[in-house]
């Protein structure tokens, strides 16, 4: 347990850092320090405002949550429990796969229509479409490397 | 996959709560095994059997992994 414990201060770490980062962020843009002002509508402001806010919000939360569960022993393992379940975790990667085929469907339909109707929308799938591909890719090598054996490791 | 548990757990008068964190999953975990809709890992499997004082192949059946081979 002492394992989790460990990973559950590290996140309550980034957590901090997160919320200090975001907090900087959204007081320099709200003063005029950072951002072109000519440029930033309100809707732009309001949005970059918002979404802080929510992370911030959230990662105090998260914080508050971990705090209270490295006090209690039972809930720290309840959580654990929770966290480690393989079925949720088979639940999350069966999801993660078929979300995977039908956001670059979505994506390669879009490209194709959005070629058709204004060249921003087809550059925008098309980034999109092509960012997905891209993450897959570097995911993919990354997992290869980590569970495939090395050649050497090969006995006959 | 179908398994012993249920009638395990029965004759113990166990919940399949109690046995889930014996074994350190959650109970709708060892619902979904119980009911055969979830195959466990070969570590879970592990555990439960471990947990009953039994081997892996009299907790688990697997005839059908023998029976999906044929399959091919």
């Amino acid at each position: 347990m002492n394992v989790y414990r460990n990973k559950l201060k590290i996140r309550i770490a980034y957590s901090a850092v997160l919320v200090a980062v975001l907090l900087t962020v959204m007081f320099l843009s709200n003063m005029g320090y950072i951002g072109n002002p000519a440029v930033e509508k309100d809707f732009f402001k309001g949005f970059i405002n918002g979404l802080c806010f929510s992370a911030v919000f959230m990662s105090v939360f998260s914080i508050v949550r971990y705090v209270m569960m490295l006090k209690d022993k039972k809930k720290l393992k309840e959580q654990y429990i929770k966290e480690n379940d393989e079925l949720k975790k088979k639940i999350v990667s069966d999801a993660g796969t078929n979300e995977y085929y039908f956001i670059v469907t979505g994506l390669g339909a879009g490209t194709i229509i959005g070629g058709y109707l204004n060249i921003y929308v087809f550059w925008s799938f098309y980034i999109a479409l092509f960012y997905c591909c891209i993450v897959r890719e570097i995911l993919c090598f990354w997992y290869k490397r980590k569970y495939k054996s090395d050649e050497s490791d090969y006995e006959e | 996959m179908k398994t012993k548990i249920r009638e395990l757990r029965k004759q113990r008068k166990l919940s399949q709560e109690e046995l889930a964190v014996a074994v350190g999953t959650t109970r709708q975990t060892i619902t979904s095994i119980e009911v055969g809709k979830y195959t466990a890992s070969l570590v879970l499997a592990y555990k439960i059997s471990h947990y009953f004082g039994l081997s892996i192949e009299e907790v688990f059946d697997f005839s059908d992994v023998y029976n999906s081979e044929d399959d091919f």
